[in-house]
């Protein structure tokens, strides 16, 4: 059975030079769509990343990624809309390149639909009330 | 049919019989039954908005300290702070920074903490640290003075904030290659989003026929009791006790790149005595022109520079043509806090919580 699923990889500064990606396509046949990659200044690495393939060659590729020593999230985790400190005034939707934040009409309301998210992190800086938050 | 008064309403306030409508409420019942059946059927109308305020400030008296202190600074939670009008009061406004803020040096600044953050933090009952400072006189000799003071510990406090509190409709948009942070959000390069503020059918300031609510009717700002001031060169200034207020419409601001502000619901109670007083309240969103300002150029240059002049209708359907192509459009003003909030002060009134005793205009203008 094919599955698709955007996953988010925590790369400790040891391993954030060593070619993981190429292992997913060349041993585990998976297609790999990069969402997102980012390396701090302690080497640290995140990429975003979304992969496809057959079910068994999905949960083998993740296997393997762990064992090697990174950390691997499901992306729904990583954004976080706080309905209660919304105050539903829009800037977000402007900014959100998906669409994920958006207003429910005719309402205007804002609504998070957390399967658009990419983690771009543009709305938690765009926010005036900080209603956005990450966790990691 | 004949011209309502002011004194009619009252007695009907008194009698908690007064007719409260939301400004949508007026402007459906107007298309279904006519202008006639509108003011037979409603006394009161409320229209509000939800939006970042242009600027403002906070006044308010430090509690009773012996000896006495003459304040020359002061801060609120790391804030610098100047003196109001009294030896102990303190005047903050929305927009002030904390002297450890990098005041957009590392651009675009984030802005977390500013007046308006303070303000929020108050009216939600949390304590913020006050420290004063004075060079000592013969009648105020103490020189400093610090502590945790809460709302509730201190004598009062005002809000100030000019009408129309951030709800004139205006829109910008970025023709730059850069994007642009401004008091209108973030403008994408190239007219990648259009911003707009206004409340569109909830507008109090457009609804409000020559400024009727304003001098005759009643203005909440947070669901508490405003003053109205009038300037002689035009406009009003609006103040309410922050004691009064609900802390879900006193909300502080981080605009990136621009700065910290506040957000605000201001309403206004809008007596409907005869016709007149109804046509403002008709005007649909598509009858409300909004010119769209040019932001990364002109505006900083001082210049005016009109892109397009559009209809509320339209830049609040989420997408409009500018120059030929299609663009997403993003609100600033909240239109449902807008709607929760016309509702809140209407259910207030009915319930006899506000205006229990009839309108405060009345001692000008009785009819």
């Amino acid at each position: 059975m094919q599955v698709k699923e955007k996953i988010v990889l925590h790369f400790p500064a040891s391993l954030a030079e060593q070619p993981f990606i190429y292992y997913l396509v060349r041993k585990y046949d998976l297609v790999i769509n990069i969402l997102k990659a980012d390396i701090n200044p302690h080497k640290e690495g995140r990429l975003v990343l979304e992969l496809s393939g057959e079910e068994d060659h999905f949960r083998e590729g993740i296997d393997f990624l762990r064992t090697r020593g990174l950390e691997i999230l499901p992306l729904k985790q990583e954004i976080f809309w706080n309905a209660e400190r919304c105050t539903h005034c829009g800037v977000c939707t402007a900014i959100c390149p998906t669409g994920a934040l958006y207003f429910k009409r005719p309402e205007m309301l804002i609504d998070f639909d957390e399967d658009k998210c990419i983690v771009c992190e543009h709305c938690l800086h765009a926010c005036p009330v900080k209603a956005i938050e990450a966790h990691y | 049919m004949e011209k309502k008064t002011i004194s009619d309403i009252n007695k009907l306030l008194q009698q908690r019989n007064a007719r409260v409508a939301t400004a949508k409420e007026v402007y459906d019942l107007n298309k279904q039954k006519g202008p006639e059946e509108v003011l037979k059927q409603v006394d009161l109308v409320v229209a509000s908005c939800f939006s970042p305020v242009p600027g403002g400030s906070l006044m308010f008296q430090i509690p009773n300290i012996a000896p006495r202190i003459r304040i020359a600074q002061g801060m609120i939670n790391g804030i610098p702070v100047t003196p109001g009008f009294g030896a102990a009061d303190f005047l903050l406004p929305v927009s002030s920074l904390p002297g450890t803020d990098s005041n957009n040096k590392i651009f675009p600044g984030e802005f977390n903490y500013g007046g308006g953050h303070v303000i929020e933090e108050l009216v939600s009952g949390k304590e913020v640290f006050l420290e004063a400072d004075g060079y000592g006189s013969d009648t105020y000799p103490r020189r400093h003075w610090d502590g945790q003071v809460s709302l509730a510990q201190i004598p009062w406090a005002e809000v100030v904030v000019p009408a129309p509190a951030g709800d004139r409709p205006v829109a910008g948009a970025n023709l730059s290659s850069r994007t642009i942070y401004t008091e209108m959000g973030i403008l994408k390069a190239d007219m990648g989003n259009v911003n707009y503020l206004g409340s569109g059918i909830y507008s109090p300031f457009l609804r409000d026929h020559e400024c009727r609510g304003l001098i005759m009717g009643e203005v909440f700002i947070a669901a508490a009791p405003a003053q109205v001031w009038h300037r002689p060169e035009g406009g009003y200034l609006l103040t309410a006790s922050a004691k009064e207020m609900d802390r879900r419409w006193v909300r502080g601001l981080s605009m990136l790149g621009f700065g910290a502000s506040l957000q605000i619901a201001v309403a206004v109670v809008i007596p409907l005595l005869e016709k007149a007083d109804l046509e403002p309240l008709l005007i649909s969103e598509d009858d409300i022109t909004v010119e769209i300002m040019e932001m990364s150029e002109a505006f900083p240059q001082g210049k005016e520079d009109i892109l397009a002049r559009v209809t509320f209708q339209e830049l609040h359907s989420g997408k409009i043509t500018l120059r030929g192509r299609e663009t997403v459009t993003a609100p600033l003003s909240s239109y449902a806090g807008a709607r929760e909030y016309c509702q809140q002060i209407k259910n207030k009134i009915n319930q006899g919580e506000l205006l229990s005793k009839g309108l405060k205009g009345a001692a000008i203008n009785a009819g």
